[in-house]
């Protein structure tokens, strides 16, 4: 079955009024971050107003994962996550407005105000769903990858996860079925190392976690999660493993959140953080990756000022938009 | 006249028949589980259709009861229409994270854009040593949520239909299959794909002293009650609530503005159980009782493991019969008709239905 061809990120970028053919990969890298940096940047700056009723889990200093697999998308490739789920519901094309007016509380919210931003949904976009509980949709996405394989379909589904549902149960029951059953599901893990103010090595034993995917017959892989170059080639590989050899595979990032667990505030005051590992991530921004990747390939950059003030005036009027919009109602 | 579709079925063969007819009519349904393509076949309620439609629609899973649950629902969000079965209700508590926080409330909270026509099967155990962890009868616990649409049936019929009918959902739907149906047995319209009323009236006469309400396996007890009553010339009304996520009283009203007596009979725990709920919701509806209302039900601690111990711990027909004569306030005195039998096993009497 052919399907529509259109990669999810050049869909974005359409969508956002700017001309694909006229920038080269590393501009649309780029642009692509800076889109989902400035979406939350919006919403951590409108926050305080107290319009948005919802918790907002903002992922600040995460947004390269996100960009870096949504670029080996397609349209019908489909996608499912979690709380943190802004950049990976962007990324694959979902609609801004249906997003500030979901936050907002609104009827043309995309899940009509009753979901908040926990409960994002575009299935215009095959953006499938997202939900808070730890690995909630882990196996929700293994059961549509099991209607693909079922039915033969093209595509692949996406199924991001932070490192915390490695410590939950669902996730391993969903790995042995998903290699059981060959499903063409790439599970994304994103490791910011931190469940809301706990690291990671309080929570489980040291190993490498990448060992987690051979011992479930998964091809698995470790990335730095921050630099968009090793996130999109790794993105490429195994969303082509999945693709072709019609497997299931694993991928790990290490990451950074750069906010509060919950909220548009940092939280370095609270003490909790180690201030070396803060330091070292501060330094690797992705957002200033993916420039320095522009320098690095040499690419024209004089129109760059011009495309992120287009993508600010988008934000900016999508927002009003939105305001504007009827309350939700049942 | 014959008609080709109306047939004497046991509770099993309904189960089979309708989840058979789901299969052929749609075809991007399925039945997963742990044993769905077992010899034993879920006690012969899926006998056959593994060999009929294959492993791709009758699906063998891992003992991972939380992610088949889920990956049901990934299914049903894609277009399907999933069974998912498993031998005991208890072992369905595996999945209550993928039940309670993402199933029930899937249609809910985006905004009605995805459907979730899950259909999980559970089956309540009851003797033999069942014990603690094998005869749970957790029906309550899903009228508690929202989203799910909620089934209890006792007869071959309402079984049948209740399954049809929730193969025609966009939500899920919970059917609390108690094990000591399976061998009984009645008339079947194989066109009746809705359940006829959610409140199935099993007696109802003008000269009744006491309304009963039943749920799930009680109402057995309690039509046999019936019949003994009779013999003594005591009528009582007997509705079975067989739809528990949205009651259906106005039957159960009237008959209470005649008796002014009620007794509920359920196959879960008595305290903060379906017979409470049920009980509430008729209190709040304006149901007046000339006497303090009685619930039948399970004590609470769990379900004892030896015979001798689970003798008093299901309420008896003999139960039953007792609350009725203190409640019409009639002088009778009745043998225990169980008096030589073993409470832990159904016996021959419920072969065929009554």
């Amino acid at each position: 079955m052919k399907k529509d061809k259109l990669v999810s990120t050049d869909l974005v970028l359409k969508n956002l009024k700017i001309r694909i053919d006229e920038c080269t990969e590393e501009v649309k890298k780029f642009l692509l971050i800076y889109y989902i940096r400035e979406v939350e940047m919006k919403i951590a700056a409108e926050y305080p107003s107290g319009l948005m009723r919802t918790p907002v889990h903002l992922c600040i200093g995460q947004e390269s994962i996100p960009v870096g697999i949504s670029e080996h998308l397609f349209s019908h490739d489909k996608v499912l996550s979690n709380h943190r789920s802004h950049g990976h519901y962007l990324a694959k094309g979902g609609s801004l407005f249906s997003l500030f007016a979901e936050l907002l509380g609104k009827q043309s919210g995309c899940a009509k105000g009753r979901g908040g931003s926990q409960h994002l949904i575009d299935l215009s976009v095959n953006f499938i769903a997202s939900a808070p509980i730890l690995g909630g949709t882990v196996p929700i996405a293994a059961g549509v990858a099991f209607s693909h394989k079922l039915q033969n379909l093209d595509g692949i589904i996406v199924s991001y996860l932070g490192d915390a549902v490695l410590e939950e149960g669902v996730l391993f029951e969903t790995l042995s079925f998903a290699s059981l059953h060959s499903l063409p599901i790439l599970f994304v893990v994103e490791n910011n190392r931190l469940s809301v103010h706990t690291y990671i090595n309080k929570r489980q034993p040291e190993r490498e976690l990448k060992e987690i995917g051979p011992a479930f017959g998964l091809k698995a892989g470790e990335f730095d999660g921050n630099d968009i170059v090793e996130v999109s080639n790794a993105g490429r590989d195994y969303i082509n493993y999945v693709r072709e050899v019609k497997k299931p595979a694993i991928i790990f990032f290490e990451t950074f959140r750069r906010l509060e667990h919950v909220g548009p505030e940092e939280d370095f005051n609270l003490g909790y953080r180690d201030p070396a590992e803060v330091k070292l991530w501060l330094a690797k921004d992705p957002l200033e990756i993916a420039l320095q990747n522009i320098f690095d390939n040499k690419n024209k950059v004089k129109s760059i000022d011009q495309l992120k003030s287009q993508i600010d005036y988008y934000i900016d009027n999508t927002w009003k938009l939105a305001l504007q919009a009827e309350i939700a109602q049942l | 006249m014959t008609n080709l579709f109306i047939g004497n079925m046991s509770y099993v063969e309904a189960t089979l028949a309708a989840q058979r007819k789901v299969l052929i009519e749609k075809n991007k349904s399925l039945i997963l589980g742990i044993n769905v393509t077992s010899p034993s076949a879920i006690f012969g309620s899926v006998k056959g259709l593994y060999e009929e439609f294959g492993e791709n629609r009758v699906i063998e899973t891992p003992a991972s009861e939380n992610a088949i649950t889920g990956i049901a629902l990934g299914l049903a969000t894609s277009g399907h229409i999933a069974i998912v079965v498993h031998q005991r209700l208890d072992f369905a508590i595996l999945s209550f994270d993928m039940l309670i926080n993402q199933l029930a409330k899937w249609r809910f909270m985006y905004g009605d854009n995805l459907s979730a026509p899950v259909i999980v099967r559970m089956i309540v155990g009851r003797g033999w040593g069942q014990g603690p962890q094998h005869s749970q009868a957790l029906h309550n616990l899903f009228m508690h949520i929202p989203g799910f649409r909620v089934f209890s049936p006792s007869t071959p019929q309402d079984i049948y239909s209740s399954i049809l009918e929730a193969s025609n959902l966009n939500c899920p739907s919970i059917l609390i299959e108690h094990r000591w149906l399976y061998s009984t047995s009645g008339n079947v319209d194989q066109t009746q794909i809705e359940l006829k009323n959610p409140t199935r009236t099993h007696a109802l006469s003008e000269s009744s002293l006491v309304t009963v309400v039943t749920i799930s396996f009680s109402t057995l007890e309690v039509l046999r009650a019936r019949t003994i009553l009779e013999h003594e010339g005591v009528k009582i009304d007997v509705f079975e609530v067989v739809r528990l996520d949205q009651l259906e009283l106005h039957s159960i009203l009237e008959s209470i503005h005649k008796t002014g007596k009620l007794l509920i009979a359920d196959i879960g725990h008595k305290f903060a159980g379906a017979g409470s709920s049920v009980l509430a919701e008729l209190v709040i509806k304006g149901a007046q009782f000339q006497q303090p209302p009685v619930i039948l039900g399970l004590p609470n601690y769990p379900t004892p493991t030896s015979p001798s111990l689970s003798a008093t711990y299901y309420p008896s027909c003999f139960d039953i019969l007792k609350a009725i004569t203190s409640l019409s306030g009639l002088d009778l005195n009745f043998v225990d008709p169980d008096h030589e039998s073993m409470l832990d096993i159904p016996g021959d009497r419920f072969i065929g239905y009554y």
